[in-house]
């Protein structure tokens, strides 16, 4: 193996900016706050917080200096004081897989608070107003196994899957699979509560006036833009600890209804209800336009267009089957294609309707419904309405990482990812190898019946190949400065956590100018998971 | 590869799963925490979601699968001592193998393997096995059983009525745990066995302790030694099925004995409720008793998700989750109500590993959720197929809720 393969944490004593004196007096502090079961400091528990799921060579993985388990909101009120007067950095986490670095350490002195362990309880499941009240450890699937139950549903769960905590992908995120007709993640926000990072808690939202969580507006300017949007401040602006999220009805059974064994599970949905449909499209501009078309029918359920490196990793059940499908050209040979599923949510009536309507769109504009030959929906697709196979996406070579994950309208969205034209597809295309094939990949993601759309460019990592990890950080960098070179910096939002920010500011209306001058107002001791949401540059410490 | 494929990995592990290897396993954890829970697919309410015993009692996630993987990434580069904190990690899990399969549900990946690997590496090192451990250890090298029982009793528990053949096809392995701790479901196999005329005889004094429980706490060598002798025994004895009533049993002769030896097998390995399964289709089991009784089944980890060697994208355990459920549900007056967490999801009993021996709170613990979980269901029982967790329930249960192995029920009804 090479150093590479297995990069791991130094001892944090290796580090310049450890200092033991500082360790010792926060290690003190922090016990007599939470107890000496819930800190440790123990480089065997610390080092299993030292990376997120992007390979290392990419990010350097580091041991934060203590990880604490708050029970409470006034433990994390009581730390977060405390941080403010030693000095030393918060750093909250969910699932912790994040995947742009928001989760990991990067100084010396972080306190990784891992959020999920013991705030993990569904404070409130409003089946009569539809929503639920979560603390931050609450997972996808945790959540919608209990809103099946009393006939609700949530909107799906991200690509990362439905072990990912519903808070904080919340406010990360969260493109889902129902998003065609509930929208995108941080639309759903309802109430919030949030301890900011001088120790204050605040209710936003309905929860600030009347302690109920059921609507997203409060009195005043809303300051739920504090805690959501496409930088997402990664707990840099304060750590979340109790958020409501939208439910909706669901028609279908109240036990997710799977069938086999694990890898072979198959999702069957009542066919009455729910039907999925793999739809071949004669060019990229008509799968556009079929998106427009059915958002202006107001039909569909989930609408995505995908490309074959989705559709095979989400589908296989091993390496050996992806390179073999992969190889018979299957996935391939769909392109381009769009996946939709409809559903019957007042009746069974409404999905023949739907049904009627896709029908006309696609001989309108002349695709063909395609046989599901693999099974790929009872696989896949009917999955994709509860939970997401992406971390399947690492399985052929090791990890993958992007460009392009933006939100625009469907028809920029095609523009910034499409195949052989996008600049991300040429930035990969020169960067493969060492890079992995994986036939330019191109998501298009429709949301509120194509309002908006998300697209996405993921291309396969090679995790073992110094040379490959190495091509995908300069391919990243090269699309992202030349699309801000270009002053199109579409992809460069969601990318650009913590430093990223001050490069794509000026090219995009200066928001970096507020969002440093909120960082500095909200946390004036800069230690609310610097740099995030934005460097602070005369408190950054000196390299 | 066609020639329409650019650029493959260049490492072609990528392309096949090459089989175990430590590094290269650590190596490709993701991190996606996965490993946490149940099947995402299977969750049927947030209390009883999750899979991994020893991440839901100590919270922190170097714990679960995912932290163990950092641990042996940091051991392998040198960056972290193989300490007794090392050793208290990788311990205090039951090696049941949940987020085994939840892992390989998504990477091709052993994490058990991973576990059982860092156990081997904190033996070469001086801190594993544990003190509790090392004590029946020695009895295994002393008594060919971990309990420092006499070899000589190994068969006390035969009842009289019952008389084994000096030579058989089939070879009844009974396994320390029956032998020694849970004489009853050794003397309900044999009964079974008489009552449907099936010809077995016993090894004794051959039979040795399977090397499970060596192999479990990373002594490797003793484990190889005590498998080998047994095979040995059996290959010498001509017989051409070998029944064990241990899940544990079961799983060493049919896993992991491939793992660690070369030696050919010349007899095929059943638990117990497969031959029952058939003796009950061919007609030479017939229940004549109705029992009236409301039962939940528990898939012992070892004769479920880790009972098959693992072939990447293929399911393991499958034929054992349906075998039990078919048996007690041909039992008269016998209603199966199921938990949330079955099969590949199920619960472990928290007794593996040598947990029971070296943690017996965790192990207690574990368990006490396994029987909440079987209250939630109404049952008045809740039966396994497995000495090792019929003893741990047991212990939790106290009087809340009868415990039976299958075999107990099975001979109740004929």
């Amino acid at each position: 193996m090479s150093k590479m393969e297995l990069l791991a944490s130094e001892p944090i004593e290796a580090y310049p900016d450890y200092d033991a004196k500082k360790h010792l007096e926060i290690k003190e502090a922090l016990i007599r706050i939470l107890g000496p079961e819930w800190v440790s400091d123990e480089p065997e528990i610390t080092q299993a917080y030292s990376r997120d799921w992007t390979a290392p060579g990419i990010l350097e993985p580091r041991r934060p200096e203590f990880v604490v388990l708050p029970g409470s909101v006034e433990d994390v009120r009581a730390i977060t004081k405390l941080a403010n007067r030693l000095k030393f950095n918060l750093l909250p986490i969910g699932t912790g897989l994040c995947g742009l670095a928001g989760t990991l350490p990067n100084r010396g002195c972080t306190v990784t608070v891992d959020l999920a362990k013991r705030m993990n309880r569904i404070i409130r499941l409003d089946s009569k107003n539809m929503y639920a009240v979560v603390e931050p450890g609450v997972t996808y699937a945790q959540l919608h196994a209990e809103a099946l139950k009393v006939g609700l549903t949530l909107s799906g769960a991200p690509e990362a899957g439905a072990q990912a905590k519903v808070l904080a992908n919340h406010l990360f995120f969260a493109l889902t699979g129902k998003s065609q007709r509930y929208g995108h993640a941080p639309h759903r926000i309802l109430g919030a509560e949030i301890v900011l990072p001088d120790g204050e808690l605040i209710c936003l939202g309905s929860a600030a006036t009347t302690n109920e969580y059921f609507w997203g507006s409060g009195p005043g300017p809303d300051l739920i833009g504090l805690i959501r949007g496409l930088t997402c401040s990664h707990g840099g602006l304060g750590i979340v600890t109790k958020l409501a999220v939208k439910l909706y009805p669901w028609p279908g059974p109240r036990v997710w209804p799977v069938e086999g064994y694990i890898p072979e599970k198959r999702v069957i949905l009542p066919k009455d209800k729910f039907r999925w449909y793999l739809i071949k499209l004669p060019s990229e501009e008509k799968v556009i336009e079929a998106i427009y078309e059915i958002g202006r029918s107001e039909i569909g359920y989930a609408v995505h267009h995908f490309c074959a490196y989705y559709m095979n990793t989400w589908w296989a059940k091993s390496c050996e089957e992806y390179w073999r499908t992969w190889e018979e050209g299957y996935f391939q040979k769909l392109h381009p294609s769009l996946a939709v599923c409809l559903a019957g949510l007042t009746s069974p009536k409404q999905l023949e309707y739907e049904e009627k309507i896709l029908k006309q769109i696609v001989e309108e504009l002349g695709g063909e419904f395609v046989k599901d030959e693999k099974n790929w929906i009872e696989y896949t697709a009917s999955n994709w309405l509860l939970d997401a196979q992406g971390p399947r996406m690492h399985r052929p070579s090791g990890t993958y990482s992007l460009f392009a994950l933006d939100i625009l309208d469907p028809e920029w969205a095609d523009k910034v990812t499409r195949p052989n034209e996008s600049l991300g597809d040429k930035v990969r295309e020169k960067y493969t190898p060492p890079l992995v094939d994986d036939d330019h990949s191109h998501w298009i993601h429709s949301i509120e019946f194509g309002h908006y759309a998300v697209g996405e460019q993921d291309f396969l990592v090679e995790k073992s190949s110094l040379e490959s990890v190495k091509a995908s950080m300069q391919s990243v960098m090269e699309y992202i400065t030349t699309a801000l070179k270009e002053g199109s910096p579409c992809g460069v939002p969601q990318m650009a956590s913590g430093r990223l920010n001050e490069f794509a500011g000026p090219v995009m209306g200066n928001y970096h100018v507020w969002l440093r001058k909120i960082k500095e107002a909200f946390d004036p001791n800069y230690v609310a998971n610097p740099p995030y949401p934005i460097p602070i540059p005369e408190k950054e410490p000196k390299p | 590869m066609s020639s329409a494929v650019k650029a493959l990995p260049k490492d072609k592990r990528w392309l096949k799963y090459p089989g175990f290897d430590l590094a290269w396993n650590v190596m490709a954890c993701i991190r996606c925490s996965r490993c946490y829970y149940v099947h995402t697919w299977d969750v049927k309410s947030w209390r009883f979601s999750e899979i991994c015993p020893s991440l839901k009692r100590y919270m922190f996630s170097a714990y679960s699968a995912q932290g163990k993987m950092d641990i042996g990434i940091a051991i392998l580069t040198g960056k972290l001592k193989v300490s007794q904190k090392v050793a208290e990690i990788l311990y205090k899990c039951t090696l049941c193998g949940g987020c085994d399969v939840m892992c390989k549900d998504t990477m091709d990946m052993e994490p058990v393997k991973v576990f059982e690997a860092l156990r081997e590496i904190c033996v070469k090192e001086g801190v594993g096995p544990l003190p509790q451990h090392k004590r029946f250890i020695e009895s295994i090298e002393k008594n060919f059983n971990p309990y420092n029982e006499p070899h000589e009793k190994r068969l006390e528990w035969m009842p009289k009525d019952v008389k084994p053949a000096e030579k058989a096809d089939v070879v009844y392995f009974v396994g320390c745990t029956s032998a020694y701790r849970r004489p009853e479901i050794a003397q309900a196999t044999v009964r079974i066995l008489k009552a449907a005329k099936v010809d077995f005889m016993m090894l004794h004094p051959e039979e040795y302790c399977c090397g499970g429980t060596a192999l479990r706490v990373g002594v490797r060598d003793l484990a190889k030694k005590m498998i080998e002798h047994n095979i040995e025994a059996i290959n010498k004895s001509g017989a051409k099925t070998v029944v064990t009533s241990c899940a544990g049993c079961y799983n060493m002769f049919n896993v992991k004995a491939r793992e660690i030896t070369n030696m050919k097998m010349n007899f095929k390995v059943l638990h117990i409720t497969e031959l029952i399964d058939s003796l009950i289709k061919e007609g030479r089991i017939k229940f004549t008793r109705e029992l009236g009784l409301k039962v939940t089944y528990h898939d012992p980890c070892h004769l479920g998700r880790l009972s098959e060697p693992w072939t990447p994208g293929k399911p393991v355990g499958v034929k054992h989750y349906e075998i039990p459920r078919r048996i007690l549900s041909r039992i008269p007056g016998v209603e199966l109500v199921e938990m949330e967490r079955i099969k590949e999801n199920a619960w472990c009993c928290g007794a593996g590993g040598g947990v029971k021996a070296a943690y017996p709170e965790f192990a207690e613990w574990t368990a006490k959720e396994r029987i909440e979980e079987a209250k939630t269901t109404g049952a008045e029982a809740l039966v396994s197929s497995c000495p090792f967790c019929k003893t741990n329930l047991k212990d939790a249960a106290e009087d809340e809720m009868k415990i039976y192995d299958i075999t107990e029920l099975i001979l109740q009804a004929i």
